[in-house]
């Protein structure tokens, strides 16, 4: 079992998640906002399609990317998050306060000095 | 009740491993599940996390608190990695949760739950565990012997004694306080 391939199986999946908020993001910033049902008639897709393309489920399709891109009038450079980073982070499955993040950020963060963790 | 689908998640990744003994190397095992361990400074409450983003799996531990708590931790943080896909945790408070009701218990306590499980049978292996207190178990009464027994497995005794039951090798002896024979 290769835990390479697990990691990108955790990794995939954010992308997606993050293409769809962005385009959930951009439809409703339209004036006036676009619908689901407007955006999916145009693209000869069902309300669901959109749906699932906007939380992550369906990984999105080059072509229909384009639909929506010439849909919303923006390229699909603005769909496209810049680079895999930390803003694809998964979502906590709890509530967690500003101060805690705070300091979860701190300890994630890449250590400037030598690697500290070394041992059992 | 221990999930049999857990523990054989755990023994895969001992055996990914080679680990053959005691204590268990529960950082190295967390690379090799695919997390970097970051150290440092969380608010008192926090234990550690493990936090999922595109460019890699990070698992926080608290460096306040005590080695066998930190080494748990990071037990437990592995277990949400291997466990629970796409979300991200953060681990306030272990052990209360064991005591609650698995039944009863919200699908939030449960994932919990089922990491603790995961710690628990990653950091104390049926096998060394069985090794190390003879099938017959010991005395959870037996205070110095629990300590060292704890000791060899980098646990808490709390930790210890909840395996030990879990595993049914805690002898319970109260009757006779004065007469510790074994």
């Amino acid at each position: 079992m290769s835990y390479d391939a697990d990691v990108d199986e955790q990794v995939v999946p954010a992308v997606y998640r993050q293409i769809g908020k962005r385009i959930q993001q951009l439809r409703s910033l339209r004036v006036p906002p676009v619908s689901q049902t407007s955006l999916a008639a145009a693209l000869n897709l069902s309300r669901a399609s959109i749906t699932n393309i906007e939380n992550g489920r369906h990984r999105i399709q080059v072509h229909v990317l384009y639909g929506i891109a010439a849909e919303l009038g923006v390229t699909i450079r603005d769909l496209l998050p810049e680079s895999l980073d930390r803003a694809a982070q998964y979502p906590f499955a709890q509530h967690v306060t500003q101060n805690e993040r705070a300091a979860i950020e701190r300890v994630a963060a890449p250590k400037k000095k030598g690697v500290r963790n070394a041992g059992s | 009740m221990l999930d049999p689908r857990i523990t054989a998640a755990a023994e895969r990744l001992l055996t990914l491993g080679k680990v053959q003994r005691e204590p268990v190397p529960v950082r190295q095992l967390a690379k090799l599940a695919g997390a970097l361990v970051r150290r440092g400074t969380l608010p008192e409450d926090l234990s550690g996390f493990l936090l999922r983003q595109a460019d890699g799996t990070i698992i926080g531990v608290n460096t306040d608190h005590s080695e066998t708590r930190q080494r748990f931790t990071i037990a437990h943080e592995i277990g949400h990695l291997v466990l629970h896909p796409q979300q991200s945790y953060v681990d306030r408070r272990f052990f209360p949760i064991h005591f609650r009701d698995q039944r009863s218990s919200r699908a939030e306590d449960l994932v919990e739950i089922q990491a603790n499980q995961f710690a628990a049978d990653l950091l104390m292996p049926k096998r060394l565990l069985e090794a190390a207190v003879g099938r017959k178990g010991i005395d959870i009464e037996d205070q110095p012997e629990v300590e060292r027994v704890a000791q060899r497995f980098g646990v808490s005794t709390q930790a210890l004694t909840y395996r030990l039951i879990n595993l049914q090798l805690a002898r319970s002896t109260t009757p006779p306080k004065k007469s510790s024979k074994r």
